[in-house]
């Protein structure tokens, strides 16, 4: 299988197939990460926006570079520009998929999404990007800090801060403290 | 990937704390397939089509070389109003004045232009480094109006009626020579996404501009007139680059 490195410099070199193929690895990720503080149709403009920039942004991509970080930052730029915009701070909002099949998981789904929202909802903006970024995407500390324009420390730190808030947070849930 | 062993590599109590915690918050969603993404991919797909022509050509260069064709653009706009038309007493202008005066004014336009230019792959700058950009741009044309010129006496910037008409030629001037720089810079923006700030800095851009060509071309050294009609324009093109927007 070709890294995703490999496949934006093909892209680069006008393999339209190699696009296909980034989106269907990228469009889902940034979909979701959109939709956890954003309507749905605002999270869809959004991943639009950003694929639109990773092509407009193409020959600026450094192929010994990584992909991921590369493209994340253009989309939480983009995120962070809209709520600018807007006026108002991110929500911590988990929204449950629209179209989750069985009615007692979408129940039990929303129950969970509600408890985290809260517990996240309670974080500084740094930390909860950094949470965010970490455990929801599965992205590790040194591109997280690529994509925030941090040191690899700082976000250690961040993250430490911010799994510790949200575990107090979450206990106090769990215990009904 | 952020894997354990990411975790693992912290120090003991960190390392506990994250655990502890991501235990509480479950699996993580990565795996999830979100709905709508045919939709959205159609939708990415029209996008990609309109990408043609020389606009989008442009747009899609390297960061570096959009930079390279505005300040290559202001290059030739100086170069031409100093060769077309010079400052009549060019010969006996202070040089070093004259070389710091462009070189500041050149300097602040090339950092406007890469900041407005600036790809959203990169971190987002902070917002006060762009404030202080835009009021260094405003300034620096203004503080060029009030230093006074030694040993140099320009021309007679008149009185009255033909002061203003004096003022209003150089203000036009400048203001001609701004435009296509905004209008350039403003095309191979990829993403209009900015805030006022950065809107503004378009017209400081188009306005230093101005003031880098009047520089080579306004032989009237008095500050009023220096301060009116020279280094006004950074401030009117910033705003009505903010209007415009």
């Amino acid at each position: 299988m070709k890294s995703d490195e490999e496949l934006m410099q093909a892209y680069i070199e006008g393999d339209v197939a190699a696009f296909s193929e980034l989106f269907d690895r990228y469009g889902p990720m940034l979909l979701r990460i959109m939709r956890r503080q954003l309507r749905d149709d605002d999270a869809q403009e959004l991943v639009q926006q950003t694929f639109l920039q990773m092509h407009r942004a193409r020959n600026d991509f450094d192929t010994s570079r990584k992909l991921r970080p590369w493209l994340m930052t253009i989309a939480y730029n983009l995120k962070r520009e809209l709520f600018r915009r807007r006026g108002r701070k991110p929500e911590a909002a988990l929204e449950v998929e629209p179209e989750a099949e069985d009615r007692g998981d979408i129940v039990e789904r929303k129950s969970e999404a509600a408890r985290l929202r809260r517990a996240l909802a309670t974080l500084p903006e740094g930390q909860r990007e950094v949470i965010e970024m970490h455990w929801f995407e599965e992205l590790s500390f040194p591109e997280v800090a690529e994509i925030l324009g941090m040191t690899t420390s700082a976000v250690k730190v961040r993250a430490h801060r911010g799994y510790k808030a949200l575990r107090a947070t979450l206990e106090k849930d769990v215990t009904g403290g | 990937m952020a894997t354990s062993s990411d975790i693992d590599a912290l120090a003991p109590d960190m390392a506990d704390d994250m655990r502890a915690a991501r235990e509480l918050l479950g699996g993580s969603p990565a795996a999830e397939l979100p709905p709508g993404l045919a939709a959205l991919r159609a939708r990415v797909d029209e996008d990609l089509e309109r990408e043609q022509g020389l606009l989008a050509t442009l747009r899609a260069l390297p960061t570096p070389q959009r930079i390279g064709l505005v300040v290559i653009l202001t290059g030739l706009l100086m170069g031409l109003t100093a060769v077309v038309t010079p400052r009549g007493e060019m010969a006996d202008y202070p040089v070093v004045r004259m070389v710091v005066v462009l070189a500041v004014m050149g300097a602040l336009m090339a950092v406007a232009v890469w900041r407005l230019l600036r790809p959203l792959h990169l971190p987002k700058p902070s917002s006060t480094a762009t404030r202080l950009l835009l009021v260094a741009g405003v300034l620096a044309p203004t503080v060029a109006a009030l230093w006074p010129v030694y040993g140099h006496a320009g021309h007679d910037p008149g009185h009255g009626l033909s002061f203003a008409v004096g003022c209003g030629q150089c203000m036009a001037f400048g203001a001609v020579m701004g435009a296509p720089v905004l209008a350039l810079a403003t095309m191979l923006r990829r993403a209009k996404v900015d805030g006022a700030a950065v809107v503004a800095l378009a017209g400081v851009a188009a306005g230093l501009v101005g003031n880098l060509t009047l520089q080579l071309h306004c032989p009237v050294t008095d500050p009023l007139h220096l301060l009116l009609a020279h280094a006004s324009l950074a401030l009117i093109l910033g705003v009505v680059a903010l209007r415009w927007r």
